[in-house]
């Protein structure tokens, strides 16, 4: 027996330290990923992010119940910065996921950005798979919150949760910042506030101002505490799934966008770092007139 | 892509003091460790699937209050019943002769208080060491 | 070896070789202390005469195990001449759990005694009457509402009149539990549920039992977290300024709730300092008191507090010279001007508190109150030009920091959205920090250490944890046996209407306690009747 036939018949162990594996990477990893391709396809995939205080593990948590109630079994797989001085962390999202853990229908998982600089660990994308492969019904991923990762995290997760808080203004932050092309929903979440239903006007202003804005974006309003309006987010994401529901087209997807960000990361530290004398000198030949911007770009993809 | 040491920190029982655990979550993760913090009130259940969920490489626990043998005992007991097997760090207000039983019951290191910070660290990679190079 | 000290104070404010008449521009002694202690703003202390009248109380902390031994203990302090308890409660009781609750597993009776029904209180106050000795229980709502019902009932019992019981009931919503983590108080009960029984408590008690204090913030459980002395000033006054405001909200008159307000505080170890947070506190409070809440009555301008020395300072290290530390901390808070002093014991790194050294605890404190003469001027710091200008510091770092926090929208919204918490993750990491590298001198941990085998040795508590819970849970089925179903479950649902009806919880509760129903049962209606629940 391998990893990947353990962890598909169920053994939740086996799923544990195939995670690690793929985290750490060497011939394990391998393994592993070979194993795995033809077994997801299966899961849904749902992204939640937003700013640090927005309650996104507690929303988390409260959906995960009601998610249980209709039977499904769930996902989670929460991501968190490591210290960029000692690639270290603390990850802390799952104590407030804690009244779940003597449900064996939930998986939780906690991972580390290791450097990552998206914000959304690099082995995020294969740790989705592998909860996939294990049969979880919906893979919920919770990430950093801190700019980046939204929008990677759009390319991993079929439905982008975008949470809020009322009153801190971060909303505000995220539409200059583009966030809200990349939500499939909006939640103004701790709606036990004064400030929410402004916060919730806001938003839907921001949607319906942006210039050829027809998206319609639903915006929900959650009190995760109490688990007011959850119901409501349930159900928005359930009738959002119904329309596309998940395929295996789903996994290589995710992993070509992955690569996507990472190469576009990649690249972009190069350059920005400028240590790299090739590169200085494409540089050099553009601010000179003597390359065109589409060669330049073309000979940078590849030293990326 | 390279290995970290991962370890799980819990408070158990309903003992809140929980200053001295985390310093150390904060201690160890800038030491390169991976801490996964679960907070104040678990079970001793709760703890070992935790672990076994994060494929934790360790457990660290700690009290104030008087209810290390009891935890204790149950950690080690579901740890058993579990089938988990990770070295148990615990910290906090122990007494001395209760440090000597429960090193009998399997917990790997007792850390008084006052014990310095590099020597936490010191300790918990030496036994995580040993057990990687074993 | 020799150790420079460092030339700021422990929390940061630059200390210079000398003090003179400059460093206190502009002081006007009548405006800046007060005519004389027990005048606004009350700088030298709250009372006129402050110790040459009455010596601070020395208070002793009482309870482990059952109430039973409990009642013991207080009767054989009595007989010593002991008029002032602080009941600890076990942690299963502090969160609502009756002692048979599986949660409460090696607890019982552990860090105090447990209470789970009328008849316990009722064997608490054994041999004792509510009107003439004074308990002061470290509980906090949902429980304090619990324990009110309970007082009230003994006293009804009793036959003593409401307005006659002496006490207080500590009822602090959120630094009760360790003063740190929020998830301290939101795990087992709804946090608007807790603010709502301690705005309960205090209307039950401001119109019903006037002699009762009815809120004691709780600074000491927060300072002990690792924060700094501003930070503790700041987030202490906060924190009662918002509970204040929640009680003038609901109508109550600021002039009699604020009379029987209190403050529970640590004395720390860097020794002016502490002295200049407790003078500059009462500036503050005086001022905000007056000037914000507009209370006319002189008597809620003045801040009152008790104190224990800091049980972060101790060291398990040669536990013997924690002494020392309680005696400079004790003299530290008495030249501070507190009420009431209680003094940790020397052997408190290493468990519980046995006789021996509660008894050289309060030996150390009556040696500072009866040999050392320091009782017998008022303020005998004051109009030191260091001491007013470190008490000038201190008042305009901590307003600082109470500005911020009004920014914020009060210490209750900045603790909802772990503020707080980020505040004191920081400070005692930084603490951690400094010990570590030697910053901050600790005798016997990171300078003048000994080996381990010259420590001396040392007596420890016993912890009888398994059989307190076995002999509880016996108690508890056979109380659960004896009392009448019908009217049981009558009381129980008359908590949950009441609660719903949204009328003061305290007559409802007081009608539960009195057909059986015991604390659990009472924090599990009410958790119901919220719809709520964390199992």
């Amino acid at each position: 027996m391998n990893l990947v036939d353990d962890l598909t018949a169920g053994d939740r162990r086996a799923l544990a330290r195939a995670i690690s594996a793929v985290e750490d990477g060497g011939p394990e990893a391998a393994a592993v990923l070979a194993e795995l391709q033809s077994r997801v396809g299966k899961a849904a995939v749902i992204g939640f992010t937003g700013p640090p205080g927005a309650g996104k593990s507690t929303l988390i948590s409260a959906y995960i119940t009601h998610l249980r109630r209709a039977g499904r079994s769930v996902g989670v797989i929460a991501v968190d910065p490591s210290s960029p001085l000692t690639g270290g962390a603390v990850l802390g999202d799952r104590a407030r996921m804690a009244s779940h853990i003597d449900d064996d229908g939930v998986f939780i998982r906690s991972l580390a950005a290791r450097g990552h600089l998206g914000g959304l660990s690099a082995a995020a994308p294969f740790v989705v798979d592998l909860m996939d492969a294990a049969g979880f019904d919906v893979v919920i991923i919770e990430t950093v919150g801190t700019g980046q990762s939204e929008v990677e995290i759009a390319g991993l997760a079929g439905i982008t949760v975008v949470v809020f808080a009322p009153g801190l203004g971060d909303h505000l932050q995220a539409i200059k910042a583009g966030i809200m092309e990349i939500a499939t929903v909006l939640v103004v979440n701790k709606g036990d506030s004064p400030l929410a239903a402004a916060t919730a006007a806001h938003l839907y202003a921001a949607l319906h101002l942006n210039a050829g804005g027809h998206r319609e974006v639903p915006i929900v309003t959650t009190t995760a505490t109490t688990g007011d309006g959850v119901g409501d987010l349930a159900e928005t994401i359930a009738g959002l799934l119904s329309v596309r529901p998940p395929s295996p087209a789903d996994a290589p997807r995710r992993l070509r966008r992955m690569l996507a960000a990472l190469a576009a990361e990649n690249l972009k530290e190069k350059l920005l770092r400028g240590t790299n004398p090739e590169i200085d000198s494409i540089c050099d030949e553009v601010r000179g007139g003597r390359l065109g911007l589409a060669e330049a770009l073309r000979q940078l993809a590849r030293i990326a | 892509m390279t290995k970290r040491h991962r370890i799980v920190l819990a408070k158990m029982g309903l003992d809140c003091h929980d200053t001295g655990i985390v310093i150390v979550a904060q201690l160890l993760r800038d030491h390169g460790f991976e801490v996964i913090y679960l907070g104040l009130h678990n079970s001793a259940d709760a703890v070992v699937k935790a672990a076994l969920q994060e494929n934790a490489d360790a457990i660290g626990i700690s009290f104030l209050s008087g209810q290390h043998m009891t935890q204790v005992r149950l950690l080690i007991e579901a740890m058993a019943r579990q089938r988990m097997q990770v070295p148990v760090f615990c910290g906090g207000v122990v007494p001395r002769e209760d440090a000597a039983e429960l090193q009998k019951m399997g917990v790997a290191e007792v850390f008084f208080p006052g014990t310095l910070g590099p020597e936490v660290v010191a300790r918990v990679s030496g036994v995580l060491d040993r057990g990687r190079a074993a | 070896m020799s150790q420079k000290p460092p030339l700021s104070s422990a929390a940061g404010i630059a200390i210079k070789e000398t003090y003179g008449p400059d460093d206190i521009t502009g002081f006007d002694a009548g405006r800046d202390l007060g005519a004389s202690a027990g005048e606004f703003p009350f700088t030298r202390g709250p009372y006129p005469g402050m110790y040459r009248e009455r010596v601070w109380t020395r208070r002793f902390q009482v309870g482990f195990g059952s109430p039973g031994e409990s009642n013991e203990r207080i009767k054989y302090l009595v007989e010593n001449g002991a008029n002032g308890f602080v009941i600890t409660i076990d942690l299963p009781t502090s969160y609502g759990f009756d002692s048979d609750d599986p949660i409460a597993q090696g607890e019982v009776g552990v860090t105090g005694v447990a209470i789970s029904t009328l008849e316990d209180m009722e064997t608490l106050y054994d041999g004792f009457s509510p009107d003439s000795v004074s308990y002061a229980l470290s509980i906090r709502p949902p429980v304090s509402a619990v324990t009110l019902a309970m007082l009230a009932s003994v006293a009804e019992k009793k036959g003593i009149a409401l307005d006659k019981v002496i006490g207080t009931q500590q009822n602090d919503p959120f630094y009760q539990m360790s003063g740190g983590p929020l998830q301290t108080v939101t795990q087992f009960f709804p946090l608007d549920g807790t603010l709502r029984l301690c705005a309960d408590n205090i209307e039950f008690i401001s119109t019903r039992m006037p002699r009762l204090n009815w809120m004691v913030t709780n600074g000491y459980n927060l300072r002990e977290t690792g924060v700094n002395a501003i930070q503790d000033g700041a987030f202490t006054l906060g924190h009662a300024f918002n509970v204040f405001k929640m009680a003038k909200d609901r109508g109550l008159d600021v002039n009699v709730f604020a009379r029987r307000a209190s403050f529970f505080l640590s004395c720390s170890i860097d020794f002016f300092e502490e002295i200049a947070k407790f003078r500059a506190m009462r500036r503050i409070y005086a001022h905000t008191m007056r000037e914000v809440f507009g209370a006319t009555n002189p008597e809620c301008w003045r801040m009152r507090f008790s104190v224990q020395s800091a049980g972060n300072t101790l060291t398990t290290q040669q536990p013997e010279v924690n002494v020392v530390r309680a005696g400079v901390e004790a003299l530290a808070a008495a030249l501070g001007g507190a009420q009431s002093i209680h003094l940790c014991s020397y052997d408190e790194g290493h468990g519980l508190p046995t006789e021996a050294s509660s008894r050289m605890a309060l030996r150390t404190q009556q040696v500072i109150a009866y040999e050392t003469g320091i009782t017998r001027t008022v303020d005998p710091l004051g109009g030191s030009y260091f001491v007013e200008n470190l008490t000038n510091q201190m008042e305009q770092a901590i307003r600082a920091k109470l500005a911020e926090i009004d920014g914020l929208g009060g210490m209750f919204e900045a603790i909802r959205h772990g503020w707080l918490e980020n505040q004191i993750n920081q400070a005692r990491y930084q603490y951690q920090a400094d010990v570590d590298s030697g910053r901050r001198p600790l005798v016997g941990v990171n300078v003048f250490q000994i080996p381990q085998s010259e420590e001396l040795p040392i007596e420890i508590h016993k912890i009888k944890a398994d059989e307190w819970g076995t002999k509880r849970s016996e108690y508890l089925k056979q109380w659960r046996q004896r009392r009448d179903a019908v009217k049981w479950a009558e009381a129980m649902a008359h908590i949950e209407t009441a609660w719903r009806e949204g009328t003061n919880m305290v007559p409802a509760l007081m009608n539960a306690v009195q057909n059986g129903v015991t604390m659990g049962e009472c924090n599990e209606a009410m958790r119901q009747a919220q719809k709520w629940s964390f199992r």
